[in-house]
């Protein structure tokens, strides 16, 4: 048997038996309205490209891009019905734009280029491609892969695919590897051709045997590939968790994987970049995994990205009536959907629904006991008591120094306690209260240099001033008789000195205005 | 609660847990000095809750949530685990008083406490009352004392004379709570040698064979809830190692070996401290080096008060110390998050 690599911390899960979920269903009919949701941040960079009651095509990009957000495509052809501003469905507080589409069902798509040997283009241009195909890593964090990409260049030795899904009730990626290995092949080589790797992992968990097998045959003869078994345990999905486990490195605080040399792809974004290169298909599908605890059973769909929920779950006719509370995410990461409105986005991996129970046992929220579970269980070698006290208490300081930035609320944690705490609830809070600490210590600063700025500037207008007084009446003391021969001269040299003044103040106007555009 | 982990206990349960732990020593100590070890635990449990109430209502928080936690009944039963069975009723309630009010509310409940409850009550009543905590039951020669019950009763509740109770102050006779203080005195005085009372002597083997069972049966209680997983196999083994190291030491190189270190191991409150007042997780150290480094410092200060002071089992004083030691630990042996160690 191979080498199983693990990672300190994490839990095991009860597994759930894997028979429904190899197959991916491909038809779920179009609804008649599409929902769009873009982060309006982003928005303000990159530029609407359609209007109200325009019509648009299958794959036609809706807005244009920019070097940190990529552009976003329509999954149908239709009619533009409304742009208008909307919250997300968890945070209320940030701003989306939501855009509506109306579908005519006639599926008339854009035209794509197809390429066949993409060994002919630069990578450049292969970047390019991808960029304007609208991929994002699907794992969850939609960071640009164009950027992730033009970053790895020259750069990276190693890449690795991941493949691991932690949650036992997500099959997603599993049924994909199923399905489309052989593309996801040809995505890996794609990858590897334009950022030179020399080495490209593919991680895998130690139960999904078959699949390890099936994967070792087909790479046998290939030099460049290898496979790395995961001890099953959550979380393990994370990337920085897995180059933890397979490297035993860590990732330097503030930095990216691509600084130690590994560049880390889903598998269902590898998939999405062969679509791109080789196909020409923008990102407009993705696949979701829906467990339902009333059949007991778990599915993986693709779906069209804007496809909303309520529209989705009544195709399976699941009623979604008071019994029922339905949940984005898996069994540990989940958020209560409150809008079912709220359509598929890119970042959306999985969809639970859970039977509503009246809680015969009350839960019964003790007070912290020490007892340490949750240090053991942490994976990043955090101190969550610890954080629960400083968060509890507003200690901002200790828990900044206790690092809590690093924390990624994957809520073991709270699962494990026996007091029924809810940690992952005060890490948020108290996650938003440092950031604002940074924003506020940010502008400080900047306002300080600011009047730095400022007095510098007067002072030395007051100091250009002083001189040039000092210096012609020193001229009229000591070189009178010359002074007369120079008086045309010196009128003109006067007005110089103006002007260099007038020019200093422009300039240091000019330095403010720029600043406080940072700030803002 | 949460069907896909496994060993996820709440509060309560672990409390649960611990009290069936401790029950096979009940049993053992029960079958040794009779019923009224029964009937301390349970005054104790009584007087404990009367306090936790009190002091609940007057902390105006929810009664029944707070009681329901268990916690103040393992103190309770820990503590009459490890009192002899001479106390009376008046002092079982300042041992209470002591473990619920003063050393778990006074410091703010469940959790925030710094001291182990059942301990600060033992130590306590040991310092207040020295003569009753080290002396012991006379009429303990018959190892089947399970009939007399009504004599139990009226030893905690009506205790008539004084001589009953209290043997009379020769050296010679055997009258402690644990066999330990006996080799003490014979270490100073050697006093084995010179006097010879047979029934003395036949009261020392039943004692000494009735804590080796103790502890034994400790040791299963123990056994238990690390196979459970509610406790932490780290703190009492490094306690246990590095009592049993020192012990072997002190046996091999002092001048005239007295007792074995497998003695020391199964005599007075070894095991019973080892797992389950060391283990205590609110006074202990979180993290997993920490834990180590508080139960070695356990067993260091139980070998040296053992063997080197006056005070027969150093059990409850060294924990104490330990407990102090341990917001110490826990500063120094801060964890490092992820991604900080190269910068
Ligand atoms: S939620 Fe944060 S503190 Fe809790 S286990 Fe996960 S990473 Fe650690
Ligand atoms: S698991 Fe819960 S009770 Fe235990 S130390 Fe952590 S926060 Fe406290």
């Amino acid at each position: 048997m191979k080498k199983k690599y693990n990672f300190s911390g994490g839990v095991k899960c009860l597994p759930i038996n894997q028979d429904t979920n190899k197959y991916i269903i491909n038809y779920v009919p179009y609804p008649t309205k599409f929902f769009i949701y873009v982060k309006y941040n982003t928005l303000k960079k990159n530029m609407l490209r359609v209007k109200i009651n325009q019509k648009v095509l299958c794959g036609e990009p809706l807005t244009f891009g920019d070097s940190s957000s990529v552009p976003i495509h329509s999954p149908t052809s239709g009619l533009i019905e409304n742009v208008e501003f909307y919250s997300k469905h968890v945070d209320l507080n940030q701003e989306n734009i939501k855009i509506t589409i109306i579908s005519d069902h006639l599926e008339q798509w854009i035209r794509l280029k197809k390429i066949n040997n993409y060994k002919l283009y630069s990578p450049k241009s292969l970047i390019k491609i991808i960029y304007q195909l609208g991929i994002v890593g699907l794992g969850g964090a939609q960071f640009s892969s164009a950027k992730k990409l033009i970053l790895s260049i020259n750069k990276v030795h190693t890449l690795i695919i991941n493949a691991v899904e932690s949650d036992p009730y997500i099959t997603a990626d599993y049924s994909l590897m199923h399905n489309y290995f052989n593309e996801i092949f040809i995505g890996c080589e794609i990858i590897s051709w334009i950022s030179k790797v020399e080495k490209i992992l593919i991680v895998i968990q130690e139960d999904k045997i078959e699949l390890i097998s099936k994967i070792q045959l087909l790479i046998e003869n290939k030099k460049l590939f290898k496979i790395c078994i995961l001890k099953k345990k959550y979380p393990g999905g994370s990337s920085k968790i897995i180059i933890k486990s397979l490297t035993g490195k860590e990732i330097p605080n503030g930095k990216h994987a691509i600084d130690i040399g590994y560049l880390i792809f889903n598998i269902s974004t590898v998939y999405a970049i062969k679509r791109a290169v080789i196909n020409g298909e923008p990102l407009i599908h993705r696949i979701i995994s829906l467990y339902d605890y009333q059949n007991n059973l778990s599915k993986n769909f693709l779906i069209r990205i804007g496809t909303p929920i309520n529209f989705f779950l009544n195709y399976l006719k699941i009623d979604n009536n008071l019994n029922y509370k339905i949940y984005l995410g898996g069994m540990f990461m989940k958020d209560l959907l409150t809008n079912l409105n709220y359509s598929i986005s890119k970042d959306m991996n999985s969809i639970l629904i859970k039977k509503y129970k009246k809680k015969n046992k009350k839960l019964i929220n003790y007070s912290c006991i020490n007892c340490g579970y949750c240090v053991q269980v942490c994976p990043i070698n955090l101190l969550p008591q610890k954080l629960y006290l400083y968060s509890k208490n507003n200690n901002h300081k200790d828990a900044k120094k206790s690092y809590i930035m690093d924390c990624i609320e994957c809520r073991i944690c709270e699962k494990v306690c026996p007091s029924n705490i809810n940690l992952v609830k005060y890490f948020k809070n108290e996650k938003k209260q440092q950031n604002k600490i940074k924003i506020e210590i940010n502008q400080k600063k900047i306002f300080f240099d600011l009047f730095q700025l400022r007095e510098k500037r007067i002072l030395s207008q007051k100091e250009n001033i002083y001189k040039n007084k000092n210096y012609f009446n020193h001229l009229s003391l000591i070189e009178s008789n010359i002074l007369e021969k120079l008086s045309t001269k010196k009128l003109i040299s006067n007005k110089e000195i103006e002007k260099n003044i007038r020019k200093e103040i422009l300039r240091s106007s000019i330095k403010r205005v720029k600043l406080k555009n940072k700030i803002l | 609660m949460n069907l896909s982990i496994y060993n996820n206990y709440t509060v309560k349960e672990i409390m649960f847990f611990v009290i069936i732990a401790s029950i096979p020593a009940i049993f053992t100590e029960c079958y040794f000095f009779g019923f009224i070890i029964l009937i301390q635990i349970l005054l104790f449990i009584i007087f404990s809750l009367i306090f936790e109430i009190i002091i609940l209502k007057i902390r105006q928080k929810n009664i029944k949530n707070n009681i329901l936690d268990n916690s103040s009944i393992v103190t309770s039963v820990l503590l009459g685990l490890s009192i002899p069975c001479t106390l009376t009723w008046w002092m079982i309630i300042i041992g209470a008083f002591f473990s619920i009010v003063v050393s778990k509310h006074l410091y703010g409940g469940l959790g925030q406490n710094i001291f182990n409850p059942a301990m600060i009550g033992y130590a306590v009543l040991l310092i207040s009352f020295p003569l009753y905590m080290s002396s012991w039951n006379k009429e303990n020669t018959n190892l089947f004392s399970l009939n007399d019950l009504k004599t139990s009763i009226n030893k905690i509740f009506f205790k008539t004379s004084k001589s009953d109770f209290l043997i009379s102050s020769d050296p010679e006779d055997f009258t402690e709570a644990t066999p330990l203080n006996d080799l003490k005195n014979k270490s100073y005085y050697n006093y084995d040698i010179s006097l010879k009372n047979l029934t003395s002597q036949n009261k020392k083997i039943t004692v000494f064979s009735a804590y080796n069972y103790i502890n034994i049966s400790f040791l299963l209680g123990g056994f238990f809830l690390l196979y459970k997983k509610i406790i932490c196999w780290r703190i009492p083994f490094s306690f246990l190692f590095s009592f049993f190291f020192l012990s072997v030491i002190n046996f091999l190189f002092s001048i005239n070996p007295i007792v074995s270190p497998f003695f020391h191991l199964f005599s007075g409150g070894t095991m019973i401290c080892a797992f389950f007042i060391a283990t205590d997780p609110v006074t202990t150290s979180y993290s997993n080096i920490g834990k180590i480094i508080f139960g070695s410092i356990v067993g260091l200060l139980v070998y040296i008060i053992r063997n080197y002071s006056d005070y027969p089992d150093g059990v409850a004083f060294s924990v104490l110390f330990g407990n102090m030691l341990v917001p110490l630990i826990d500063n120094f042996l801060k964890t490092s998050g992820y991604g900080h160690r190269d910068i």
